[in-house]
């Protein structure tokens, strides 16, 4: 069930809120933990049933391993350690079966000349995401990290269905407080306008930013031979555009969601594309996954204590694998390594103490960003070479109108004529995306907006119509771009 | 801030809009997923008839139909009440080409639940063409007929067909051509109406345009379907227990004598004709030069009928034994009289 979806507004979400509420009014705590779990989980099967049992094998597996291998439990360290070891492997294998089996035999065919068949192995929704969150858990509980929860709030903890799908990327401790706690057991009508008006946001970033933005850059990377220099930049910032607004607005419907439930999420974007800095961007975006890839694997690694060219392995290593986790594609290893590369670059770059004017800063690292993107959305490098060959290569062509006050370029080799075709754009979509680039630039953030200011009774009417127009725009339902993933 | 009056509030705002906005489609229906009538929602356009088709027959049943009709716009115009004798169902949509035809009868006939008695199926030159899959295959953007099925029983599909911007933009289009009639509007009752009567000079600009618009495909590019009669014995063979109807559709003199004659598909034409025969036995036959199609003024575009010349083919074809419909409108072409026909056809040819 996608939250941008007639059944998840109007249905599933009204209908889990008061029954939950409802059985907690009837002090049946237990029932309501159980429902929510329920829900969750029937959330989840709309997709694909045969998810269910993957998930629910995965929850018992990892809940089980966490308590052996926790604190409290009477067996050696050593044994502990072995425990957590296979916990770990056995979540990687499971993730990595699904996700990356035919992409290892697509790389042995290639290495060995082999013709070994694929499998075409159907992702189970939300791997990704529940495998890495459980690792984490597994780390902790053998840390000692971890008070002794039951099977059913680790189970909540893990299936609740705001954030089960694509994130944001939960931590136990932030979660099972959350749902111990009988403060949020009634209904907050302060966390309902909280959760109303970040929704709201959220829905409009997706059914009406994200998609329409979509469509541009669908064409540029998916049915354009070739591209100008202008349709080609467009494509990428198109794409750079979509990217953003469709997965925070995920993040912000998650939120809106969970805090119905008088759960808060944590945040996972923060105006990403107002980084100045490459490390700034990463304290921005995905933020849960920046959190999870520190703590769990960088720190594990070493970290930044094992010297200057350690960190530096260690921040490629972190990156690689972060690409390769958003998909079984070397355009994914790319383009986590370019990130990679960049973080150390500019690590390097503060050892120097070099600085530069802002607006520089801030041009470097955006349009890096939107340069290594092109690896992240292109579904081979043949489509990747396509887009970048036409942004820095491809002929310059401005419109036809323009001709008669710029006829002296034509000897520099400008042309004028049909200027962005190929993505079947033109002024009004060059304005559109200016105006949406103005306003991840400079407007406040869904989290600011409902965080860290008053809501108002205008603020809550401007939300009421956004909510009203997605809603009658949604009749073409489109998947989040972090469903695959 | 008083969140409680925040909340009320701002479900006030949502419902004060979402549900005159629902009602309002729900009363004009512009993707016919009800079945109620009234005057503002009798002219309303066909923007997805595939949809709106199928949506009808889904939520308000095919048990009193007992014959399928199928075919392209020259067959949506064909009112299926003027049938006689037989319940007809028009599942005829514009563009609709021979390859769907399998699939819209599996379709309703899974509606249906049993086989139906007779499938009337509207055949036209242009599916004769191959290459015109290419050219219409911009209307279907990668679509089945199946898609349109499984998008109407998705869950809640009424109440999403209520909710849109589409919807209303179609809904208000409705009320429009309740004052202002075009050239085609469908009523409740799945007739679809050419409401205003196309004045000569106009008709002339209608029919030269039509024919500039088929001139590339029907002429320089036309590639005969090799596979129209293996699809149609395969069609044949997967409904034993129904009796299949063939008619041609009608074209207007101007419009035959340009594709047919002069732009030299009278072997094409005679071909597919001949194979439509041999597969079904007979057909009738209503695209060639005759007493309706000679006269343009029983057209309002090159190609489409107006009702009152739609009713005799659909006598004609019934059996009905008024005495209205003209001889040689829709000759029963059969193995036997094919040939002769054929000779005859060259005569006027030349």
């Amino acid at each position: 069930m996608l939250f941008n979806s007639y059944e998840y507004i109007f249905l599933f979400l009204p209908a889990s809120f008061f029954l939950y509420f409802y059985l907690h009014k009837l002090r049946l705590a237990l029932a309501a933990k159980t429902f929510l779990i329920g829900t969750s989980l029937f959330f989840y099967a709309w997709w694909e049933t045969s998810y269910l049992i993957i998930i629910l094998i995965s929850v018992f597996f990892n809940f089980m391993v966490g308590n052996f291998v926790s604190k409290n439990f009477p067996i050696s360290a050593k044994r502990k350690k072995t425990l957590l070891l296979f916990g770990i492997t056995a979540n990687l294998a499971l993730l990595g079966y699904f996700k990356y089996t035919d992409f290892l035999l697509e790389n042995l065919n290639l290495l060995f000349d082999l013709s070994l068949p694929y499998q075409h192995i159907v992702l189970p929704l939300a791997i990704s995401f529940f495998t890495f969150q459980q690792i984490a858990y597994l780390v902790d509980a053998y840390r000692g990290d971890k008070k002794n929860y039951s099977f059913l709030d680790y189970s909540l903890f893990v299936t609740f269905f705001p954030q089960l799908i694509a994130g944001p990327i939960v931590h136990h401790k932030e979660m099972m407080p959350q749902f111990a706690s009988k403060y949020n057991w009634v209904i907050r009508h302060k966390n309902i306008v909280l959760g109303l008006f970040i929704f709201s946001i959220g829905l409009f970033k997706k059914v009406i930013i994200a998609d329409s933005f979509a469509i541009w850059a669908n064409r540029g990377f998916d049915i354009a031979h070739s591209l100008n220099m202008l349709e080609a930049w467009f494509t990428s910032l198109a794409y750079t555009i979509q990217l953003y607004f469709d997965f925070s607005g995920y993040t912000d419907m998650a939120i809106g969601a969970a805090l119905l439930f008088n759960i808060r999420l944590p945040i996972n974007f923060y105006s990403p594309y107002k980084a100045l800095n490459i490390r700034d961007f990463w304290r921005r975006w995905h933020i849960t996954l920046t959190r999870f890839l520190r703590d769990y694997l960088y720190i594990t690694l070493g970290g930044n204590r094992s010297g200057t060219l350690k960190t530096y392995r260690n921040i490629i290593i972190v990156f690689l694998l972060g690409g390769i986790w958003h998909g079984a594609g070397w355009t994914f290893v790319v383009w986590g390594l370019l990130h990679g590369i960049a973080l150390v670059t500019h690590r390097i770059w503060q050892l120097f103490a070099f600085t530069m004017p802002r607006w520089l800063a801030w041009f470097v690292t955006f349009n890096f960003v939107n340069i290594s993107w092109v690896f992240f959305r292109a579904k081979d490098f043949n489509d990747a070479v396509k887009v970048l060959k036409g942004m820095f290569l491809g002929d310059l062509i401005l419109p036809a109108a323009l001709l008669g006050k710029l006829h002296f370029l034509n000897s520099f080799g400008v042309k004028f004529g049909a200027y962005l075709d190929a993505v079947g754009a033109g002024a009004e979509e060059i304005l559109k995306m200016v105006v949406m680039l103005a306003v991840v630039l400079f407007a406040k953030n869904s989290i600011q907006l409902t965080f860290e200011s008053n809501i108002s009774y205008a603020k809550m009417f401007y939300s009421a119509i956004l909510f009203i127009v997605s809603v009658l725009s949604m009749n073409k339902i489109s998947e989040f771009i972090y469903f695959n993933f | 801030m008083n969140y409680r009056k925040a909340v009320k509030l701002w479900f006030l705002l949502i419902g004060a809009t979402l549900l005159p906005i629902t009602i309002f489609n729900w009363y004009i229906d512009p993707l016919w997923c009800f079945s109620h009538s009234n005057r503002f929602n009798n002219h309303q356009p066909g923007f997805n008839e595939r949809q709106q088709k199928t949506n009808r027959i889904y939520f308000t049943g095919l048990e009193q139909y007992d014959t399928l009709m199928l075919g392209s716009s020259r067959t949506a115009y064909v009112n299926q009440y003027d049938f006689k004798g037989m319940k007809v169902f028009n599942y005829a949509a514009d563009n609709m080409l021979p390859w769907e035809y399998e699939h819209w009868i599996d379709i309703a006939m899974k509606i249906k639940g049993k086989p139906f008695k007779n499938i009337i199926l509207g055949i036209d030159f242009f599916g004769s063409a191959k290459n015109y899959d290419v050219i219409i295959s911009r209307f279907y953007r990668g679509k089945v007929p199946e898609n349109y099925i499984d998008k109407t029983i998705e869950p809640i599909y009424r109440l999403k067909s209520l909710l849109n911007f589409d919807a209303l933009k179609h809904s208000f289009e409705s009320i429009k051509r309740t004052f202002h009639p075009t050239i085609s509007d469908y009523d409740r009752k799945n007739v679809r109406h050419c409401n205003i009567i196309v004045p000569g000079m106009t008709k002339q600009q209608h029919i030269q345009k039509d024919i500039n618009e088929y001139k590339v495909h029907l002429t320089t590019q036309y590639r005969y379907r090799t596979e129209w009669k293996e699809m149609l014995e395969r069609m044949k063979k997967r409904y034993p227990k129904t009796r299949f109807i063939i008619f041609t559709t009608p074209v207007s003199k101007p419009f035959f004598e340009t594709f047919i004659i002069e732009a030299g598909h009278i072997d094409d034409y005679k071909r597919w004709l001949h194979e439509s025969v041999e597969v079904f036995g007979q057909l009738y036959h209503f695209m060639d030069l005759n007493e309706i199609t000679c006269n343009l003024d029983n057209f309002f575009d090159a190609h489409h009928l107006y009702a009152s010349a739609a009713k005799l083919l659909a006598h004609r074809i019934s059996g009905y034994n008024g005495n209205d419909t003209p001889e040689n409108f829709g000759k029963l072409l059969t193995l036997k009289n094919i040939d002769s026909y054929f000779n005859h056809l060259q005569n006027t040819c030349r």
